[in-house]
Parts: structure tokens; sequence; C-alpha cells
């Protein structure tokens, strides 16, 4: 393995049990089934893929939020199956997570210097002289400056892209090897929404930081990110760089998400968009074979059905988990 | 019938807070045809959605100044009383699809009785005729028929949005008012009520108004558009111009943040935060944020009319 990859993830699986009653077990909500891949330090990688498809269970297993039900996840090199609960604490110090509604977020009741503090007490930093410097770079980073006057700030009197440059900030104060964005703008505005992609852009770069990036909004992810991964039905089925995967994009479930996202233009309004009929499937009791054979307009009968795809790599670190490319590249497993 | 189906003349709405005056809807004006779909766009807290209430008259206790005019095919519908208000504009002629309104069907009410209630409320019809009427509607939609007897949890979001949408037709209104329709939902889903609601303009020259934070989804259905700054408009005009062109500093700026996925561009950010509507500045509203500001922004710049029909409220364009 090479020193450059600070996570893998090797065939992850991420259950959760339904019950009926309280004991009787019903079945299991299969939200991440089958994921791997690597990523290196410094690199931003995209996690999309519309609500239910896993991707916020992907990137919360990975944070060490919710168990693995199996398969492993190496950070550094060591798994973190292996860990007890204070190594487990130890390694969530390399983390940060910045979730999508800042204000439920942030403690409304403490001052954004005490929200800023409480990561470093927990982690044992407790030394005032330190926490003050390393609170004052931190908000200079995140530009909530003059530094000062924020301190005492309470989380209501931030605007709301303030509100998300305090949970990045928080986020950060550890200084974490890899940070989880989920949907990080999506409640924001538009104007606003550009301003904190390129801060995270910018702390990413200065930092080498990797950093997971969870959205559903592709047109976002060619600005600031290296790799996406389209997720479908708890699967990643399509994985390239991102200049690849908008010029030549493989999966048809990936081809359909593309032509249903519009950039502003007044020729849209003239033509009707081509859609997949129907809706993704249930986790409970996916389809047999490949997870999107009901809506694909290309499901080979007789093999999509039947038989679950593979990740073929038609080229270069180019990945697809479809039986159409099942000519071009071996099956990989990366 | 008038020339125009819809027009709005310096509308104004005030609240009543605690903090003093918001002025959300200040001195709008705008025309809307028939046939036409009209984008609304502009920052939370705009007062897209107060223009919206102001409208339709869904107003909330703390009113502290109502006026203007609203005509609605000539006629001066601010001048209605609250009763006639009710029978005969709203929903029999302006129909309302609310944020995230998929979420407050009626839980314990099959969809279909509920699609048809505004036909039994506003129209007296039969329960019999109603329930037809809906059905003709859902297929309209892409509802399948079975699903009128289901009840709301049954079904999907996108699904409910279009029962959402049907029970917005029912009525045959003249306008439809859609207050970010397809923000809550899926990519697919949304592309999906798009053509939805671009096949019930097509095919029933239906008319819109479409609010949203959302640019590149209005460019769907919309043929013109209304740029809103600070509780005013800033520019108007139609989708050429809108999207593509448009002249206003704000709108320009707005645009350029857009991120587009099939071509690249260099996207841009606007510093700072729209003002206070409770103090809203004396001159130009935008003039803190703009880079092309001079010295005339300290006066409130007039809304000016240019030749190709846009109007801009910039002293630029003077």
């Amino acid at each position: 393995m090479q020193d450059n990859v600070l996570l893998s993830v090797r065939d992850l699986r991420t259950w959760f049990e339904l019950r009926r009653w309280v004991f009787a077990r019903a079945g299991y909500v299969r939200a991440v089934d089958g994921v791997s891949f690597d990523l290196p330090r410094g690199e931003a990688l995209a996690l999309v893929g519309e609500s239910g498809s896993g991707k916020t269970t992907l990137a919360r297993t990975i944070l060490g939020l919710y168990k693995p039900t199996s398969g492993e996840i190496l950070f550094e090199g060591v798994n973190l199956g292996t860990l007890n609960r204070r190594e487990m604490r130890k390694y969530r110090a390399n983390l940060g997570y910045v979730m999508q509604d800042p204000y439920g977020a942030l403690p409304p009741f403490l001052s954004l210097r005490s929200i800023l503090a409480e990561p470093m007490r927990i982690h044992g930093i407790s030394d005032r002289k330190e926490q003050n410097r390393r609170i004052n770079d931190v908000l200079e980073e995140v530009k909530l400056t003059p530094v000062n006057d924020f301190l005492t700030k309470f989380p209501h009197m931030l605007s709301g892209g303030q509100q998300q440059r305090a949970v990045i900030a928080r986020a950060m104060i550890l200084r974490p090897k890899l940070i989880g964005a989920d949907e990080p703008v999506s409640m924001l505005d538009a104007s606003v929404r550009v301003e904190i992609l390129k801060l995270l852009r910018r702390i990413q770069e200065s930092h080498n930081l990797a950093v997971i990036y969870i959205t559903h909004d592709l047109s976002t992810v060619r600005y600031f990110s290296e790799r996406i991964f389209i997720m479908y039905a708890a699967k990643t089925v399509e994985k390239a760089p991102v200049d690849r995967l908008l010029s030549n994009h493989l999966h048809p479930y990936t081809k359909a998400l593309l032509a249903a996202i519009p950039d502003p233009d007044p020729k849209n309004a003239e033509t009707f968009r081509d859609i997949p009929p129907g809706e993704p499937p249930s986790l409970v009791n996916p389809p047999s074979g490949c997870r999107f054979h009901p809506r694909c307009p290309r499901a080979i009968e007789g093999l999509c059905d039947v038989k679950e795809p593979p990740a073929f790599e038609p080229e270069p670190e180019h990945f697809v988990e479809c039986w159409l490319y099942r000519g071009e590249g071996d099956a990989g497993t990366a | 019938m008038a020339e125009h189906l819809l027009e709005v003349k310096d509308l104004y709405l005030y609240f009543r807070t605690t903090r003093g005056v918001v002025q959300a809807v200040d001195g709008v004006s705008f025309i809307l045809d028939r046939n036409d779909a009209l984008a609304v766009i502009g920052e939370s807290g705009c007062g897209k959605t107060s223009l919206v209430r102001a409208i339709l008259r869904l107003l909330p206790r703390n009113v502290h100044t109502y006026k203007g005019s609203i005509l609605l095919d000539g006629v001066d519908i601010m001048k209605f009383s609250e009763e006639r208000f009710r029978s005969e504009v709203r929903w029999t002629r302006m129909s309302f699809v609310a944020q995230a309104a998929m979420n407050a069907l009626n839980p314990v009410l099959r969809v279909g009785m509920q699609m048809a209630e505004p036909l039994v409320i506003h129209h007296h019809l039969s329960k019999q005729e109603s329930l037809a009427q809906a059905m003709e509607v859902s297929r309209m939609v892409g509802l399948p028929p079975d699903f009128l007897s289901r009840y709301a949890f049954e079904l999907s979001g996108g699904m409910r949005q279009r029962a959402i949408i049907a029970m917005a037709m029912i009525t045959k209104p003249d306008l439809i008012v859609l207050d970010e329709p397809t923000s809550a939902l899926d990519m697919l889903t949304q592309a999906n009520i798009m053509n939805v609601l671009k096949g019930i303009k097509r095919d029933l020259q239906q008319s819109f108004i479409f609010i949203t934070h959302d640019v590149a989804t209005t460019s769907e259905l919309c043929n013109r558009g209304v740029v809103m700054y600070a509780g005013q408009i800033a520019e108007v005009g139609d989708a050429h111009q809108f999207y593509l062109d448009p002249f206003h500093p704000y709108a320009q700026k707005l645009m350029a943040s857009v991120p587009t996925l099939h071509q690249d561009k260099e996207l841009e950010f606007i510093p700072g935060q729209p003002p206070s509507l409770l103090d809203p500045p004396q001159g130009c509203r935008f003039a803190a944020r703009c880079e092309k500001r001079f010295e005339k922004c300290d006066q409130e710049p007039p809304m000016l009319e240019l030749e190709d029909g846009r109007r801009v409220k910039c002293w630029l364009y003077e």
C-alpha cells in the first residue's frame, strides 16, 4: 500500500436492523452495501446520489458514528475495527465533520469561544494559551474577523454563512486529516454557497486535507473535488476523476442524472427531459442483479436482472458497476 | 379580457415586529401575460415569499402596511372584501403550491378526496363529479389513478408533489403560484416534476409564477424573470436577457454564482450580506455590495425601462 493513502475502505457494509416489536428481526436496511475505495491525503472526494442512496451513512460510518456491519476501514493503515473506545476517541481527533444545518449543529447557549474550546477540552488540550492561539488561528482562517468581536457571540447572532464558517472552524480546531462535509451548503443562499465552498477548498489545499464531500448537487462538484463517486441504492455505481466522469459518463444512472440537471439557459423551457421511470428501490429488499435494472433503458435480460455487476475498469481509474462494459477491461476491485 | 392577466402596481407589504417594521415588499410592480411563466429569484429574506403572500392575500396577523393594486384581468382584487377574495379569487382563479406542501397533505384523508375538495367547496360540485375531475387532472400530472384511493403516507415525495400540483390545477385557475415546488425533491424527481409543469404550460396555456432560489430550475419553465433584492425588484426581463445577459450588477453577480454542470466557468460570490429590511439604506439597496457603485447610488435609482423591453433599477443605465 502506498504511504499516500490516508483511508482505505474495503467491502464496507452498514446495515440497520429492522425490528418488529422488540425482539423479532424483520430484516435489514442495507444502507451501504459493499463499497471499497482508497482516499489519498489531500484529495477531495465527492459522494453524489439521491436521498436514501447511502451517501450519508457511508460518510458517517467512516467518521466512526455508525458501526460497520462488515468490511474494513483502515485509517493510516490501522483497522478501526480493532480499536477500543479510548483509541477510537483518539482516532476521532483526526476527523472533522461539517453538517448540513449549521444552526442545528451549534449549541445555542454557548459562545463561539466555548464552542471552539470544547473539542480541545475533550481531547486534553487544556492550556488556555494554546487554546486561544488555536481559536485565533482557526477563526482567521475561516474569515470570522476581527476575531475578538466573534468570540463572545452566540450562534443566533451570526448569519447563515457565518454559522457555517463557525462549524467549519470547529471541525478544523483539532487539526484533522479528514473532513466529512455533508451537504455543507444546501441550506445557504446561492451567493453565499460559492463563498463557503471556496473557503473549504482553500482550507483543504493549505492543510493537505482529505475531504469527503456529500451532495446531491452535481453542479457544484466539478469546482470542488478531484473524484466523484455516484451512489445508487447503497452502491457506488460509478467512480472516476471529475473531468472524466463529466466528459465520459458510462453508467446509465449517471447519464440520467447528468441529463436531469439543468444549467440556467432559456432553451431548457423548450425541451422535455428524458427521465427514467420509477423511483429508487427499497433498501430492505433491493432488486436482484443490478439495482438499477428495473429503471434502466439498456438492461440486458437474463444478465442485469440476475447477476450483480462487479466494478469494471473501461479506462484507467474509471470504475463502473455495469454489465454493458463487461468486455472492456477486467473487473477490478479498487 | 384585459390586456394582461396580472398587473401588480406599487405593491407594499410591511410587517410589524418587536424590533420595528419590516419592509418585506417595497413598491413592487410587474406584469404577467397569459401563458407566461415568470421566475422570481433572489436570496432568502429578499421578499419573494412575502410577495406571493401579498398577491394571494395569505397574510399573517402582524401586517403593518398592505397597499397597492393587483389587477387580475383588469379588475383590482385589492378592493375585494376578504369573503369575496376567498370565494372568487383564491384557489378558483389563483392557486398556490407552497414550499414543502407535499408534507402538508392530510394524513387521514385519501389523496383523491383532498384533490377534489376545492371543487366541492368552490364550485359546489358533488363528490362523484369532483372525484372524476380529480382523476382527470391526476392523469395530466402522471399520477396513476389507483393512487387516488391511497393515503399520503403511502406515496413517495414525488408522487405527493404531483398530487399537490393536481390539487392546484383542479379548479382550472388562471394562475398557479409555485413557491419552491421542487427544492425538497431529488434530482430525477425534480426533473420529472418540471416535465409535468412544462406539459401543463404547453397543453393548457397555463400561467405560472415560480419562486425559488434555484435559478437553473426556473429556466426549465420560465420565459420571463424577476430578480428581487431587499424587498424591491432589481431587474425584469425575458428569459434570454434574464439568464444569459442580465444588466443589474446584483443580477449579474447572482447569475455568476450559479454553478454549471455542463460548462466550465469561474464562480463568483457576493461579499457581504443583504441589508436589514427593518431599516434599509436610503439610496440603492445594493450599493454597499456593488463593485460599480458611484456617487449617484446614494439616491434611490428609478425603475428604468430600456429599449429592449427590460426594466432595471440601476443608475448605470440612465
